[in-house]
């Protein structure tokens, strides 16, 4: 740190220097502004050309027809309660468990830092299957642990399910902002000799705005949530499975684009009150390049500790149990009802070679696309301020907000409609777009950390925006590049309801049979499969953070970002 | 060393991935869409390139996917022949112009049902339906009542909360079943039924084969799904058991060509294939299905039609007056 406080010292004094004010900015914006207008042309091809196909296909007749039936305005009400219970509760329990990481002492803390993150790399349809399995009418933990004779089916399973998928979602926010909290306020609280409590709701005060945030991020995710709906709503009917329903049932192109159509208003709602409130509680905290960081003196008391401890293992282990369903459902003859061993599941992997490289290769990228175009955009609309750089961060933000089948519809359509033919091209573009918001928040809040004045001493020396980007952005925001390169390609392989339509006789995709064979009834076989991909994932996670740990420069923030996301 | 070790690492890896997404095969194969599941499928297409010596690949997926598919690509298909699917969707396809007409010399002898108005379609299995109960769930819930053997024995009010079945909208199983009490009691009794049976109904998921797959589990003690499906899951070794009712409706799953198919002879051979005495006893095998063709022998635990009481089912009524049923279900009973 010391290093970079000389540094932000120096453009402080720079930039005192340089009187006018408009000179800021003026040297690095040279060439920026072509790159921008190219990736924001990149980005309305990609994005906002779909969506228009989808939202232009209803007639006025379909949005009228929609708005006065009651499946449509029931659907709607279910999923507003839906979205309000389990992104409350996500909120909370992230923010719990990242206070419980960042501030209390926890045994093992890296491993439990870690365990929310594993949810990611679990494919979404056989997460479904082991929560039932493990906590249904008939599950292992419910009855024959605990012998209850509950029905999870409905409301509370989907909340439950969902908060289990998302609260790591908002344990990454928060975490995100706790740790980069300034601690000289609280170690005056501290010094003032003021109880742990009083330390403690000044915390609060200082990263409230990250609960509120990740609550609408998780409510946006929840309404557009379609594949835990799908096996556990049961009669709790939620506007994602009304869309699909359409679609697939009524075989109604025009009135599941208008279902979809109109669930993205609340979503894009949601969505703006959010990034607002990201871009105003993050500018205050910018630190990097800014002298140095204070340690927190203030200890918590014992009581908390043990609390925070065992709260984690719970959260925790009920990840974990998941995960240990899914590696035993892969070897058992038919998995929760004949526990017999077998090997025959993981033999049948051998007929997935081309799903498993498909799978692969496109998210890889679909990822690297994802992390390219959002670094740059994040560059160009932080610090270049261009006029239509509110534009670029609306459209680039836009995919976060849109459920997966509307996407899949929209790409579906652009390609039927615009004549491309290469499921290849489609399907990565369909994974980089799904999942470049992702990339661009974690860049973009990265980027607000980092003091501006680094920049400007950067272009005083006569550094180009580009030089500017490589030689500082990119080294200093190491750690993002590698957690989002990492969601993206996780995310990517997982993602079913985007890349559906778009699977073709010789692109099939390993997430998608995953679906096709819990739907067969091969669970054992869908099993083996995800567990070999999610090793898969895992051992190329730790080949590229060997990579990393031989070849990248060691203050980068690599390792920090391997425990991070 | 290390770095070079590791540089070799990483390159044997994106080679290893590489060459897989540019293998290209010398002959274009025929192109199916799959809708019988995917180890039947795979099963008749070996069979089917020994036999003929054509290449094949399939696309396996749900019948709304595929449908919606086949729609989407008006003009320009990417496949060539639909094989499986209910015959309600194919004559909506048919009705659409997107299918090619071709009346296999395999079918001629087959029965009325099997084979479309307009030549387009052709049926190749029977699918009826029947209740399905998880015995040692049924036994632990209902001790006292005998398994229920007919559609009225479902509307024992003690069933509330344990009946699963799929929901109409989306699953043509579950709209056949409402079709079958329409066509079974009339137009007033039947809705009376159907609004009766819903309320005991737990949930209505939304693919057509949740339901035998919940029962399997012992998620619940009784659903309503097509008898083969639970003979399935039953040889499996899942604790389900599959009862025929009197006056129930069959289905049959369909094979048809798209209109547009760059492949019309390699399409119409398979056809043939499909609709052939040892395609069929070979499908039944696996997926204990009846064939339509009733020379076929069966396999144990699959349901012989001849001792199925089926009644008279009106499919072309079915189509015709779908959004209409649809839209009251959609309305009263859920």
């Amino acid at each position: 740190m010391d290093k970079r406080g000389k540094i932000g010292a120096m453009a402080d004094s720079l930039r005192r220097c340089a009187a006018s004010d408009k000179l800021k900015g003026l040297v690095k914006v040279r060439g920026l502004a072509s790159v921008h207008d190219f990736i924001l042309l990149l980005l309305i091809l990609c994005i906002v050309l779909p969506l228009c196909m989808v939202v232009s296909k209803p007639s006025l007749s379909d949005y009228a027809s929609a708005f006065t039936s009651d499946v449509f305005r029931s659907a709607m009400a279910n999923t507003a309660v839906l979205c309000v219970l389990s992104a409350s509760l996500s909120a909370a329990i992230g923010y719990f468990y990242a206070y419980a990481i960042a501030y209390s002492r926890v045994p093992f803390k890296r491993f439990f830092a870690a365990m929310p993150l594993v949810h990611l790399i679990l494919p979404p349809s056989v997460s479904g299957l082991s929560f039932i399995l493990l906590f249904g009418r008939n599950g292992f933990v419910t009855k024959t642990l605990l012998h209850l004779d509950v029905s999870l089916y409905g409301l509370p399973g989907t909340v439950v399910a969902q908060v289990l998928c998302f609260f790591p979602i908002a344990y990454v926010i928060c975490l995100q902002r706790l740790r980069s909290i300034n601690h000289s306020l609280e170690n005056a609280a501290c010094a003032m000799s003021d109880g742990y409590a009083r330390v403690f709701l000044l915390t609060l005060r200082l990263s409230h705005s990250a609960i509120l945030q990740s609550f609408l991020f998780v409510c946006v995710l929840s309404a557009s949530d379609f594949g835990n709906p799908l096996i556990l709503a049961g009669r709790f009917r939620v506007a994602a499975i009304e869309i699909y329903s359409a679609l697939t049932g009524w075989i109604d192109v025009g009135k599941s684009a208008c279902m979809g159509t109109v669930l993205l208003i609340p979503s894009l709602l949601l969505f703006i009150l959010q990034s607002r409130l990201e871009a105003k509680g993050e500018r205050r905290t910018s630190q990097i390049g800014k002298g140095s960081q204070s340690d927190l003196i203030a200890a918590p008391p014992a009581g908390l500790n043990h609390c925070a401890s065992g709260f984690c293992m719970f959260m925790a282990s009920c990840i974990a149990a998941q995960v240990v369903s899914v590696s035993l459902g892969a070897f058992q003859n038919i998995w929760g009802v004949d526990w017999s061993l077998t090997l025959k599941h993981m033999a049948s992997i051998a007929n997935a070679g081309l799903e498993l490289r498909n799978s692969i290769v496109f998210s890889f990228f679909g990822a690297v696309a994802a992390v390219v175009v959002a670094s740059v955009c994040a560059y160009s609309v932080f610090r270049v301020r261009h006029a239509l750089s509110k534009v670029m961060h609306a459209v680039i933000s836009l995919p976060a907000a849109v459920p997966g089948t509307l996407f899949g519809m929209a790409f579906l359509l652009l390609s039927a409609n615009a004549g491309i033919r290469s499921s290849r091209l489609m399907i990565s573009v369909a994974m980089f777009v799904g999942f470049v918001p992702f990339a661009y928040r974690i860049f973009s809040s990265r980027l607000l950390q980092i003091s501006e004045s680094l920049d400007d001493a950067s272009s005083s020396c006569g550094a180009s925006w580009r030089r500017t980007f490589i030689r500082v952005f990119i080294p200093l925001s190491g750690e993002s590049v590698f957690s989002s390169l990492f969601y993206c390609f996780a995310r990517g392989i997982g993602t079913v309801s985007a890349v559906i339509f778009l699977v073709s006789f010789d692109t099939p995709l390993a997430s998608v049979r995953i679906l096709s064979l819990t739907e067969q009834g091969f669970w054992g076989d869908a099993a083996a499969l995800s567990l070999f991909l999610m090793v898969v994932i895992f051992l190329l996670l730790l080949l590229a953070y060997a990579a990393i740990r031989l070849f990248g420069r060691k203050d980068a923030g690599f390792e920090k970002g391997f425990i991070f996301l | 060393m290390k770095r070079i070790v590791t540089c070799l690492l990483l390159l044997a890896a994106a080679f290893a991935v590489i060459p897989g997404c540019r293998k290209k095969d010398k002959v274009e194969p025929l192109k199916v869409y799959a809708i019988i599941h995917e180890e039947e499928t795979r099963a008749l297409l070996d069979l089917f390139t020994k036999k003929t010596g054509i290449p094949a690949v399939f696309l396996h997926s749900t019948t709304g996917e595929l449908v919606n598919r086949v729609i989407a690509e008006k003009g320009k298909p990417q496949g060539d022949v639909i094989l499986g699917g209910a015959s309600s969707y194919h004559m909506q396809l048919s009705d659409m112009g997107l299918l090619e007409q071709y009346s296999s010399p395999a079918a001629s002898k087959f029965p009325k049902y099997a084979l479309s108005k307009d030549g387009t379609w052709t049926g190749f299995c029977v699918l009826a339906l029947g209740i399905g109960i998880n015995e040692k769930r049924y036994r632990e819930k209902f001790p006292g009542i005998p398994e229920p053997s007919s559609w009225e024995d479902l509307l024992n009010k003690a069933y509330k909360g344990e009946i699963v079945m799929t929901n109409p909208v989306a699953s043509s199983t579950a709209y056949l079943f409402l079709q079958n009490q329409l066509q079974r009691l009339g137009e007033e009794r039947g809705w009376k039924y159907i609004l009766e049976l819903a309320p005991l109904v737990g949930q209505f998921p939304e693919s057509g084969s949740a339901p035998a797959k919940l029962i399997g589990t012992g998620e619940y003690a009784l659903g309503i799904s097509y008898l083969h499906a639970l003979a399935k899951y039953a040889h499996e070794g899942f604790g389900v058991k599959a009862i025929p009712v009197a006056r129930s409706v069959g289905d049959v799953d369909c094979i048809s060509i798209i209109k547009g198919s760059g492949k019309i002879d390699e399409s119409r051979k398979f056809v043939d294939f499909i609709l052939s005495r040892e395609a069929q006893e070979l499908m039944s095998g696996i997926s204990f299905t009846t064939p339509v063709d009733s020379n076929c022998s069966v396999p144990d635990g699959c349901v012989d039609i001849g001792k199925l009481d089926l009644m008279e089912y009106d499919a072309d009524k079915a189509s015709s007056e779908r959004e209409a049923v649809l839209a009251k279900w959609t309305k009263e009973a859920r």
